[in-house]
C-alpha cells in the first residue's frame, strides 16, 4: 500500500470501517511509514476532539412547538384527503354527488326547507348555534386567548376537563387564525370550544369525547362528514377517532360543503 | 388503535426524539439559525407525511438525515455560500450549552479553555468545504455508519471514506492554523483532552 492510498483510507482505519482484506495492508503500511503512523494518530485524536467539543444543539422551544403544530395540521389534512379519496373511489360516489347537487338545488329553491336534527343531539346543536351567535357578537367568553394551537391544546390538557389530546386543529393553511378557546358544557358533556376567524367569518370548533356517538338523521352526508343547518348556522359533524368534532360556520350549507371540500383538497 | 393514532404514536416514538439532531445538522448545512429552523420544520413534516416509507428496524435518524439533505438541496441549490449569514454563532454561545458541555468540569480555567476549544472547533468546521463538512457531520457528529452516510448523500462508500480522510486533514490544518494565530505552539492542540 502506498502513502497516497493510505491517506484516502485513514478515516476508515480510525473508524474500524476497513474491510478484512484492507486492514492487514493498512497495518503493515503504518508499521513501516512514520508519516502515515503520525497521520493515523492525529486523526484518532481529532475524532476524539470532535466528539468532545461538538455537541447537539437543543431545538428552541418555540420552534419545537411550531413543528408539532405543523404536524397536527398535516394530520388533519391527511385524514380528510384520505377519506375524500376513499369516498371518491367508490363506484357510487359520483352518482351520490350528483344526487347531492340535485338535493342542494331543491334546498336553494325552497329556502325554508332546512333539516333539523332529531333525537339526543338537538340540545347540543342548539347550544353550538347559541355559542356561535354569541361569538359573532363578541359576547362569548374565551378563557384562553392565543393564536397558537399548541398552547391552546396545552391549556385544554391542563384543565383536565377533556380526556383527549387532539383537541385543537391548526386551520391556518385554510386561512383561519385561532383566537382562543374555552372548555364549555355541551349537553351533558364537557367540550372544547375553539374560536377561529378567517376569510369566511367566524368558525367554531367544538370537540367532545364520544366514541359511540352516531350522526343523527336529517343531515347531509358528504365525504364521511354530516352537515346540518341550525338557526342559520351550518354545522359539520366530523369524526376523528374517539373524538367527535362540530365545526360551525355562518356560511350557507352548500357553500360550507364546497369550502370544506375545496379547502381540504 | 386507529391508523392515524398508530402513525402518530410511532412517529413520536421513533422520529421526534431525533429533532435536536436534525436541527443541529441543519445548522451546519445552512449556517443560519432561521433557515435551519425552517429546514427542520420541512424535514419533520415530510417525514410525517411519508412515514409509511420508513422501514421499521432501520436507523430512523439516518432516514431523517436523508430527508434533511434532500430538502436542503431542493431549497438551497441555487444559493451561494456567500449569501449565507453567520447567525449560527448566536446558538453556539448559548450559556446553558456552554455550561453543560462537560458537567464534570468545575475548574473555571478548565471551563474557559474548553469553551475556547469548542469555539475553535466550530470555526474550523465552518471553514470546511461543504462536501467534507457533510461527511464529518454525518459520521463524526451524527454517528452514522459509512454505509448510512453514503445512503444519505447518495454516493458510494468509497467517497465517504475519502471525504472523511480529507476533511479531517483539512479540519486539523484549520485547527492548527488557528492555534498558531492564538499563540499556541503545540502541534496537536486538540489532543489536550
Amino acid at each position: 500500500m502506498h502513502c497516497a492510498e493510505y491517506r484516502d483510507l485513514v478515516a476508515a482505519h480510525v473508524d474500524g470501517e476497513l474491510t478484512a482484506a484492507e486492514l492487514p495492508l493498512a497495518r503493515a503500511h503504518v508499521a513501516d511509514c512514520v508519516e502515515c503512523a503520525a497521520l493515523l494518530q492525529a486523526q484518532q485524536q481529532l475524532r476524539h476532539a470532535v466528539h468532545t467539543h461538538v455537541w447537539t444543539r437543543e431545538t428552541p422551544a418555540d420552534v419545537r412547538q411550531r413543528v408539532l403544530a405543523a404536524i397536527d395540521a398535516e394530520e388533519g389534512v391527511t385524514n380528510r384527503i384520505a377519506r375524500l379519496t376513499q369516498w371518491w373511489a367508490r363506484p357510487w360516489s359520483r352518482v351520490a354527488l350528483a344526487g347531492a347537487m340535485a338535493v342542494l338545488a331543491v334546498v336553494v329553491a325552497v329556502p325554508l326547507l332546512r333539516s333539523r336534527p332529531r333525537g339526543p343531539l338537538a340540545e347540543e346543536f342548539n347550544t353550538i348555534a347559541a355559542h356561535y351567535h354569541a361569538a359573532e357578537a363578541d359576547a362569548v367568553t374565551i378563557d384562553f386567548r392565543t393564536d397558537d394551537p399548541y398552547e391552546l391544546r396545552e391549556y385544554y390538557h391542563r384543565s383536565g376537563a377533556v380526556p383527549f389530546n387532539n383537541s385543537v386543529v391548526d386551520l391556518e393553511p385554510l386561512g383561519y387564525v385561532l383566537a382562543g378557546g374555552s372548555v364549555v358544557d355541551l349537553g351533558k358533556m364537557k367540550s372544547t370550544m375553539s374560536v377561529y376567524r378567517g376569510p369566511h367569518g367566524l368558525l367554531l370548533c367544538h370537540r367532545i369525547y364520544a366514541p359511540d356517538l352516531k350522526y343523527p338523521p336529517g343531515g347531509e352526508y358528504v365525504g364521511g362528514d354530516a352537515f346540518y343547518t341550525i338557526g342559520g348556522i351550518t354545522i359539520c359533524m366530523h369524526r376523528e377517532g374517539d373524538v367527535m368534532c362540530f365545526m360551525a360556520s355562518a356560511m350557507p350549507r352548500a357553500e360550507f360543503i364546497k369550502h370544506m371540500l375545496m379547502g381540504m383538497t | 388503535m386507529a391508523d392515524a393514532d398508530r402513525k402518530r404514536a410511532e412517529f413520536a416514538k421513533w422520529a421526534l426524539p431525533h429533532m435536536d439532531q436534525v436541527y443541529t445538522a441543519g445548522l451546519y448545512l445552512t449556517r443560519n439559525k432561521e433557515e435551519a429552523e425552517d429546514l427542520l420544520q420541512e424535514t419533520m413534516l415530510r417525514a410525517y407525511r411519508f412515514w409509511h416509507q420508513f422501514t421499521p428496524g432501520t436507523n430512523c435518524k439516518a432516514w431523517l438525515m436523508t430527508i434533511l439533505h434532500n430538502s436542503f438541496k431542493n431549497r438551497y441549490r441555487d444559493r451561494s455560500r456567500e449569501q449565507q449569514t453567520v447567525e449560527f454563532d448566536e446558538s453556539l454561545h448559548a450559556p446553558d450549552q456552554l455550561a453543560s458541555a462537560d458537567p464534570g468540569q468545575t475548574n473555571p480555567e478548565d471551563i474557559i479553555a474548553s469553551q475556547r476549544l469548542d469555539d475553535e472547533m466550530e470555526r474550523a468546521l465552518r471553514s470546511l468545504p461543504a462536501e467534507f463538512l457533510e461527511a464529518i457531520v454525518l459520521v463524526d457528529i451524527q454517528e452514522l455508519t459509512y454505509e448510512e452516510a453514503a445512503g444519505v448523500l447518495g454516493c458510494p462508500i468509497g467517497t465517504i471514506r475519502s471525504r472523511l480522510s480529507r476533511g479531517r486533514q483539512l479540519l486539523q490544518s484549520a485547527l492548527q492554523q488557528y492555534a498558531q494565530q492564538r499563540g499556541f505552539g503545540r502541534r496537536n492542540t486538540y489532543a489536550l483532552r
